[in-house]
Parts: structure tokens; sequence; C-alpha cells
């Protein structure tokens, strides 16, 4: 067994492969397994079926009270540092399963004893406890190769979003930024001033979208989406029109950066560039329960099935990095209506701690 | 050489004129800021070169450049793009000229230098290969002179007469030069053959008339009445199913 021990970075939780006892889930699928083992040891001794019953419930009672002790430890154990490292977990799993198989037998024997001295409880003997220590703790090992296998399983998928998460936000569209940079090049004769401020823009929209960083506040974004309109303003004249209603908490609420500007952008790009005379894009920004951000666009009559796949692909790319950022609790959705295409994004709002 | 230069940025025309203007043996002669208006300026001025922008509203590069390959001595034609992943392969590999926008002086002067006029045939068929979806969405024809675009959703039928094809759209007739053949083929999608010399838009045909010894379409909106022949009539029955 590999035992890696590396915390995430920035991550304060107990990171080995054991599954977290102190959650209700766990614990309720920990009973499953045992009431299955103690099942599987009655049908091994099978010999008759009311003897099969007595002994399944004789095993129930031992299985789940050792298992259930040894989870109760493990959770109360997990808030120290004994269980922070695969190896550590694995060794202390074993000594608390070994000394719950032992108490629990003696605690069984003596009880037993105590109500009826003299009798000879057959589980609770000494080379019996014996020979359950040995049956638990193989029984562990191989419960614990399986938690193992499944955390690392788990690990690999979360690295490799993280990755994708790069990937997709490190993306800029070469369409915006090729075209930018040929107004830029024209106004640094004629309007130099204007020249500059546009380079100004276009960094910081370079800087955001290689930032690994990933969050930023809804002030910030909206000053992006803001500074990359003014760049298009450039090149497209008054064939731009956006008008904006704003309605939130712009500096307490915190989102992935580049969530709001590639939607406009893409409404830009399929709504008002193919159209002559261009038109208008709508941006609302409200907070109630959760927040809300509209972007609307009209749509071209002839929506070639190209703008369609674009509009998707552009999609998929902010649904993936809401989805990494809000646990699947962010929507996002599109309709069209009376020429108008619409996209928005609901984002649940959390409580920020001050 | 005399320049035309087509794009929807002011801006972006704005630089090209400036980096004309440093050529001594080239000149703009003019501007255009769509497809549309880019015919209307070759027919006007008859520039030897048109820098055309392939993204614009109205009519894009790709579909004025197609109208200009009908032209009897059409002129040359160099794309400008900002960024285009897949047709700039296409171009490569069928030699149609491109220049990557912000566009330097020196590879301005270099393709000029280079360019040539190819026949309309070449012109046509290259563009052809290039873009593959290169349905045209107007039919361009000269009347007394004037360019006339006719939007294809407007177009009722094309009939062949001796060496024209005469083409029927809401606002009249139009005469063009181009084989019916070719017109069927590009315009597979939304236009049938129902005889042997007339290709019909199909959303406009309203139902067919059965008489005596010869069936007959007609149309939402006009009088007119085409013959289908026998070998089409199955073909015509199998669409009319489908309206």
């Amino acid at each position: 067994m590999n035992h890696t021990s590396k915390q995430q970075a920035g991550d304060d939780r107990i990171d080995s492969y054991l599954p977290d006892f102190c959650q209700g889930e766990a614990v309720l699928r920990l009973v499953l397994v045992l009431e299955l083992t103690a099942f599987v040891f009655a049908l091994a001794v099978f010999n008759g079926f009311e003897a099969f019953l007595q002994d399944l419930a004789l095993y129930s009672f031992y299985i789940q009270w050792i298992g259930l002790a040894s989870a109760a430890m493990l959770c109360a154990l997990r808030r120290t540092r004994l269980l922070a490292t695969d190896l550590s977990a694995t060794v202390v799993s074993f000594l608390v399963v070994g000394l719950m198989v032992v108490v629990v037998s003696l605690v069984i024997r003596w009880l037993v004893q105590g109500l009826n001295p003299g009798i000879e409880v057959e589980l609770a003997a000494d080379g019996i406890i014996l020979r359950n220590l040995v049956i638990s703790l193989i029984l562990l090992g191989m419960v614990q190769r399986y938690f193992y296998l499944q955390h690392r399983s788990r690990m690999m998928l979360q690295s490799a979003g993280r990755a994708r998460l790069q990937a997709l936000q490190a993306r800029i569209r070469p369409h915006f930024l090729f075209n930018s940079l040929n107004t830029i090049a024209s106004l640094t004769h004629d309007q130099p001033d204007q020249a500059e401020h546009a380079i100004e823009n276009l960094a910081d929209l370079f800087r955001a979208s290689l930032n690994a960083e990933s969050s930023v506040t809804l002030a910030r974004e909206i000053e992006f989406t803001r500074d990359y309109i003014e760049l298009e303003r450039l090149r497209l004249g008054d064939r731009l029109q956006v008008s904006w209603s704003i309605c939130a908490d712009l500096q307490e609420i915190d989102l992935p950066a580049l969530t709001l500007q590639p939607l406009v952008e893409n409404a830009i790009y399929h709504g008002i560039e193919p159209v002559p005379g261009g038109g208008e894009v709508t941006i609302n920004v409200e907070q109630h329960k959760d927040l809300v951000i509209r972007i609307s666009n009209p749509l071209p009559a002839k929506s070639a099935a190209a703008h369609q796949r674009g509009n998707r692909m552009a999609l998929d790319n902010i649904r993936q990095r809401l989805e990494l950022a809000f646990d699947s609790r962010a929507q996002i959705e599109n309709s069209e209506q009376d020429g108008l295409y619409t996209v928005s994004i609901t984002i649940p709002l959390k409580q920020r701690s001050v | 050489m005399k320049v035309l230069v087509v794009d929807d940025e002011q801006p972006a025309r704005q630089r090209l004129k400036r980096l004309l203007n440093e050529l001594a043996d080239h000149q703009c002669v003019a501007e255009a800021e769509n497809g549309r208006q880019a015919l209307e300026r070759v027919e006007q001025y008859q520039p030897e070169v048109v820098l055309l922008d392939i993204r614009m509203p109205g009519m894009d590069g790709l579909e004025a450049a197609q109208h200009l390959a009908l032209r009897d001595d059409p002129p040359a034609v160099i794309f400008t793009t900002a960024f285009s992943d897949h047709a700039l392969e296409a171009f490569e590999a069928h030699a149609v000229d491109y220049l990557l926008k912000p566009i330097k002086l020196e590879r301005l002067q270099a393709a000029l230098d280079n360019c040539s006029r190819l026949n309309r045939a070449q012109l046509a068929e290259r563009l052809q290969q290039v873009d593959q979806q290169s349905a045209r969405q107007h039919i361009c024809a000269r009347v007394r002179g004037n360019l006339v675009l006719v939007p294809l959703e407007d177009i009722y039928y094309f009939r062949a007469e001796q060496k024209y094809i005469t083409v029927r759209h809401s606002g009249g007739e139009l005469l063009i030069e181009e084989p019916l053949k070719s017109l069927e083929e590009e315009f597979v999608e939304d236009f049938h053959r129902i005889h042997r010399n007339a290709l019909v838009r199909i959303d406009k045909i309203a139902g067919m008339e059965n008489k005596p010894g010869m069936h007959q379409v007609f149309f939402d909106g006009i009088d007119d009445r085409l013959e289908v022949s026998r070998r089409h009539l199955s073909g015509v029955r199998n669409i009319l199913k489908k309206l």
C-alpha cells in the first residue's frame, strides 16, 4: 500500500483515505456492511434455520457493537492529528478495532457472567477472542484497501478537474484578441490616448484569464466586463449598445473570474456583430435569495448551425467552471423568445463570515 | 494597382488605407463596409484588387467573393481575417490568398505584388473548395447598369429560357447567365428541379394541379404556373407530401 500523505495546498481538512465516521452517511454504510458480514458468518456455519437465526442475532449484536464503537472512537480521534496521514490512519484504525474487539468481548463476558456466574460464554472465551481479533484485523485490512483505492480515484478526479479548470480559464478568444490588437494598431496613429487606454484594458483582461486564482468579487467581474465592452466599442462603434441594470451587493459576492465577460462576448459575437446596424445587449444583475445574472441579445434571423454550436461551447465552459466552484448548486440556462436570446446564471449566495 | 478596402470596422479600414498610402505602386480607390457595398464599389470603381474582410454583417466576405467570381473579369481577392482556425488551412490548400490582422506592411506589399487575377472559373472553383457550405444568400445581377441583390428567400423559381435564366422573385424578374445545373447543386437545400428548364423554391410551392396530360405547380403569392415534367413528377409529389 502506498502511503502518500500530501496535504492539498490551502486545504486544512484531514485528507487520509479513511471515511469521516462523524458523518451519518458513512456510519449508515458501515452498519450495512457489518450486518452483511454477520450474515455471511452465520451462513457459513449454517446448521438449521432456527440455529441460523440465533447465530445471526448473536453475530449481528457482536459485530455491530465492535464496528460502531470503533467508528465512534475514530470520529473522536478525527480532530486530533492521529488520522491526518494515510500511514497513521491505517495504524490507528488497526489499533482501535483490535482494542474494540477485545473490549467488547470482555464486556460481554463480564455482563453475562455477572448475570449468570459460572456460565462459560463461548463467544468470549480467550481463544475465541484471539480468533475474532485476527478475523477482524484481516477484514479491516481488506476494507482499508478498498477505502484507499476509492480515495485515490476521487483525488485523481479532483486534480483532473483542477487541471481542466486551469485550461478553461487560460483560453483567450483569438477573435477578440486579434481584432482588439488590430484596432489598437489603428488608433495608435490617430487617437493615441485611446490606444493607450485600450492596451491597459486588454492587459487587465489577459491577466484575469491567466490568473490561477479563480474567484473575484462581483464588483471586479463587472469592471472586467465594462473594460471589455469599452474595447469592443472601439471597433464596433455605434453598432454596439449596452444597457446595464444592477441591484446587488457588489463587494460581498464572489464568483469565478470571467463568468460574466465571456457571456457578454458571446452575445456580441453572435447577436451584434452579424447584424447590419448592430443592436443592444442588456445585462441584468439582481440579488434576491440567489444572485441572478441575465444577459440578452437580439438573435439574427438566420441562426446558422455554427452560431448555435459556438454558443453551446461557451455555455459549457462556463457551466463547468460554475459546477467546480459551486458544487452543482449554480445554474445556467438559455432561452429564446421573440427574437431575443437570453442566458441566465443563478449563483447561490453563501453567508460571508465577517 | 487600384485597391478596394472592405471591412465592417472603421478603425480597420482606416489602418489599411494608411498602409496603402505608404505603398508607391498601389492606391486605395474606395472602401466598403459590407459585402453588398463591396459589390457596388467594384461596379463603380473597377479595382484590380479587393482586400476583403471575411466576417461582416449582411453579406460576408466569402459570399461577396463568390459574386465577384461570376463577373466577366473578376478582381483579385485577398481575404483579411483576425483569426479563423480551419478556414486558413483551406485557403492555403487552394491558393486563396489571405492576410492576418493586424496586417504588416511588408506582408501587404508582398501579397499585392503576388496577386493574380484569376479567370472567373478558377476563382469560383477555388472559393467553392474553400468554403464547403458556400451556398450564397443572394442572387446578384446587373439591371440597367445598377447592381441588384435579391435575397434567396424572395425567389420563387429559376427558369431557363434560351441563353439566360429568369429569376422570378417577389419584386419582379431578373436575368442571369448561370447554368441551371450549377444553381440546382448550390441551392439543393431550398430548391427542387421540376423540369429540365425549371428550378423551384420548395417553401414557396402552394400545391400541384393535375390537368389532363399536364401537371403544374402553383405558388403562394404569385399567379405564375410552371409545368412539371414526367421525369420529375414523383420527386415533386414526395416534396408535396412533406409540406
